[in-house]
């Protein structure tokens, strides 16, 4: 008796499931729905640089790659097209994610790569890149690094539900508010308007810590490099100014520092610059240039890449920043 | 293993099953079973501290044995006293050692005086404080002479280590939950769906709610010299409801796990935030230890029944000591100390018979004073507590940190979901769809809560806040 009405328990939690399932891929698959036809922010954003971009110059990022650099000036002063595939509060998980999308259909010409003065330091937080998981079925390439956020995440990800999990407030913002994460006519660039108060922002400060690297950040890094070497792709390197903060050395600028001098990769340092670290009208708020100031910077990398194409066939000088 | 992993996914239904199998044939077969799977449970985050949970177990087993056939008071104490000695060492030792030390270091130091004393590199075993308690209140009912001792040690020991409340409770008493595991069980699908949803519901609270805003309690928390007193407030409500939401959802997989297998154990919260008195709150907080202190500490100090002085000293006393058995840390026992004076001063104006506020006011004054004591529970030292005290008092601010707009949105969005299904639980009890009367709306509304959890929930295989204590 027992038995029977066990199995008959059995039964309707599996036929609960199936059904459960089903309306699972249903709001899946309309949610897929809003996402390819994402007007604009960062889900079409994700969308082309996974699955579309074909530019010659690609700026790969966080907050501040995705505001300090303009494509538009790139273009102009270069004559190549580019793509900002920046995004704000990511790190080296997303970079490689997107380096792996992008090389899986093209070699672009040149990848602009902005690196913090502390990237190293940090510990390696898969998480952020979650924001991907709706792209996990069709992108091969990204699984292991999204299966890298938890032991659950290659079981959980099975629902379809789950795959948008926490995005709906990115995935539908833009239906209703437009170019909050930037123009598309701007290519990716996410301006960051304003301006900072002197008077209430931080003093001149200087940074000179010494912090231990993380050994996966390092391994991710490296792993990041030589996938574009392997692939042809020149690398730049770019370290962006904060206001009012010079940072002298850090672990981080030491390692990418000898980085690039042994692998002949054109670093330009703007995070000990004085005129723009202290040019208070040119940033948004303390971290992140707004429209001008992102312009005016924009100009002076784009003149160092000419600079670096210029000197030699194949760049083998770290360039620093006078 | 978490109740929130894949581990116990796979754990659960194969214990559920194997479990209904033998459930009527054979009670020492069943268990064995059960005390195999929970220790294969306890064992799964590290197989050594099972040695310390048989221990404990053996020992108090012997002396409920001993204390069965003893009539000399002498012997009695003496045999009470091995229980008491044994279960508080192992929790002194593990849990309180290098905060004694280190305190004590303090004291000296604060007179000038230095001295060394050697930490010791000590892991603290998960759930040490909810089963010794447990274990404990074996031999301290058996003395009392309210509970005969059992005989079967394979149903003690499964009793002890009974894995759906091993390590974060409810405690369970011994008169209650003992004789379960010592009776015939029947199936009952009725009461196995209704375990299921307090399942589903307990994951909800936990990943859907708690987690949730643990990410912005986390950020703020992490960082307090970048956050004003207005993002303080807003992080310090956020975390009374995500411990809450934490321990609470943790209680209702237990009970709902225990439900399923044909248990009945003690309910643990009542949704405290509608408390509206102190003590109405420790009667709807984790009730099983609030209940386990007063039994064990709160009347044997003498209660009420002393001078009014008196009992204000054991109601505040009781609750140092709770704040202790939170955690080796000043920061949980000046939360508990908190309670302890509240709780006085709320008894001596009722003794007073001077202060009569609407039950609203009641409501909103016990919940804002119950955050203000969690400012401690949540600092990770008194001072950084005090330094948040005084940016709400000094520098309030005039914006709120929100980080990701996404986050902080759903954070939102689960308090106002929680805040509904508490009223509605609090006053409407009728209207709660997950038991409501037809088939297709508790359907509905149990998948709802699934599908949620699929799309908002958090699984960053993250801990129950209270498997630290």
């Amino acid at each position: 008796m027992e038995f029977i009405q066990i199995k008959g328990l059995v039964r309707k939690v599996f036929l609960y499931l199936i059904i459960l399932t089903g309306i699972d891929q249903c709001a899946g698959a309309l949610l897929d729905l809003a996402l390819n036809h994402s007007p604009d922010g960062r889900y079409y954003k994700a969308k082309y640089s996974l699955e579309d971009c074909e530019e010659d110059i690609v700026i790969i990022g966080d907050s501040r790659g995705e505001m300090d650099y303009l494509p538009t000036v790139f273009e102009d002063s270069l004559h190549m097209s580019c793509w900002n595939a920046s995004r704000g509060g990511q790190g080296l998980p997303y970079f490689r994610i997107i380096q792996e999308g992008l090389l899986k259909r093209y070699t672009p010409k040149i990848i602009l790569f902005n690196v913090e003065d502390n990237m190293l330091e940090m510990p390696t937080d898969y998480e952020r890149a979650g924001f991907l998981r709706p792209f996990y079925q069709d992108h091969p390439e990204i699984r292991p690094f999204i299966d890298e956020i938890s032991p659950l995440e290659k079981w959980l990800i099975r629902s379809r539900l789950y795959a948008f999990n926490s995005s709906f407030y990115y995935l539908f913002r833009p239906y209703i508010f437009h170019n909050l994460d930037g123009d598309l006519k701007d290519h990716g660039w996410k301006p960051r308007y304003g301006s900072v108060d002197p008077e209430e922002e931080r003093a001149f400060t200087t940074e000179s810590e010494l912090a231990p690297l993380d050994p996966m950040a390092v391994q991710l890094f490296e792993t990041f490099m030589n996938r574009f070497k392997e692939a042809g792709v020149k690398v730049m390197i770019v370290t962006p100014p904060n206001y009012n903060l010079q940072v002298i050395t850090s672990s981080t600028d030491q390692y990418v520092a000898n980085y690039c001098k042994q692998n002949h990769i054109p670093l330009f340092r703007y995070s000990e610059n004085i005129p723009l670290i202290t040019h208070s009208s040119w940033y948004g708020d303390r971290d992140h240039l707004n429209p001008e100031g992102a312009t005016y910077f924009t100009q002076k990398v784009a003149h160092k890449i000419k600079d670096a194409f210029d000197l030699v066939e194949d760049p083998v000088s770290v360039i620093e920043f006078e | 293993m978490l109740f929130n992993s894949v581990d116990f996914a796979l754990f659960f239904p194969i214990v559920f099953l194997v479990f209904w199998l033998l459930a009527n044939r054979n009670i020492f077969l069943r268990n064995s079973f059960l005390l195999a799977a929970s220790y294969l449970f306890y064992g799964w985050w590290d197989w050594r501290f099972l040695l310390l949970i048989l221990f404990s177990s053996i020992v108090d087993y012997l002396v409920g044995l001993q204390l069965g056939q003893a009539d000399a008071p002498a012997k009695r104490k003496l045999l009470v006293g091995i229980s008491i000695v044994t279960n508080l060492g192992l929790l002194a030792f593990f849990k309180y050692y290098n905060f004694f030390a280190e305190s004590f270091v303090d004291a000296f130091s604060f007179f000038g005086r230095a001295i060394q004393v050697n930490t010791l590199n000590i892991i603290l075993p998960v759930g040490i404080s909810f089963y010794t308690f447990q274990t404990m209140s074996y031999t301290l009912d058996i003395y009392r002479r309210k509970l005969k001792p059992v005989h079967d040690p394979v149903a003690f020991l499964a009793f002890v280590s009974f894995f759906p409340q091993l390590v974060a409770g409810p405690i369970e008493r011994a008169s209650n939950l003992l004789p379960q595991f010592l009776e015939i069980r029947h199936f009952d699908e009725a009461k196995a769906s209704a375990g299921f949803k307090q399942i589903v519901m307990g994951l909800f609270m936990k990943t859907a709610i708690a987690d949730r805003l643990g990410l912005y309690v986390a950020a703020v928390y992490g960082n307090v010299d970048h956050h004003n007193g207005m993002t303080f407030m807003v992080a310090t409500v956020f975390f009374a409801i995500q411990i809450y939401c934490d321990f609470a959802g943790y209680s209702l997989i237990a009970i709902g796990c225990a439900k399923t297998l044909g248990f009945d154990l003690m309910d643990n919260f009542k949704r405290p935030y509608f408390a509206h008195s102190f003590k109405d709150f420790w009667s709807r907080w984790h009730i099983s230890l609030s209940t386990w202190f007063r039994d064990y500490v709160y009347i044997p100090l003498g209660g009420s029944r002393g001078s009014e002085g008196r009992t204000y000293a054991n109601l505040f006393t009781t609750f140092v000591i709770s704040g202790l058995w939170h955690g080796a840390n000043w920061t949980f026992i000046i939360w508990g100390a908190l309670h302890g004076f509240f709780q006085t001063v709320e008894k001596a104006l009722q003794n007073a018979q001077r202060v009569r506020l609407p039950r609203s006011v009641s409501i909103v004054l016990v919940f804002t004073l119950t955050c203000f004591a969690w400012i401690f529970f949540r600092s990770a030292s008194v001072p950084e507590a005090f330094q948040i005290i005084e940016r709400i008092i000094l520098h309030p601010g005039h914006r709120i940190y929100t980080g990701d707009l996404g986050i902080f949105s759903f954070a939102l969005l689960a308090i106002l979901f929680l805040l509904i299904t508490e009223w509605i639980a609090e006053f409407r009890p009728d209207w709660t769809l997950l038991y409501h009367r037809s088939y297709a709306v508790r359907v509905f509304s149990t998948s709802f809560l699934i599908l949620y959890m699929a799309g908002l929930g958090v699984f960053d295989n993250s801990q129950f806040i209270y498997f630290q204590f």
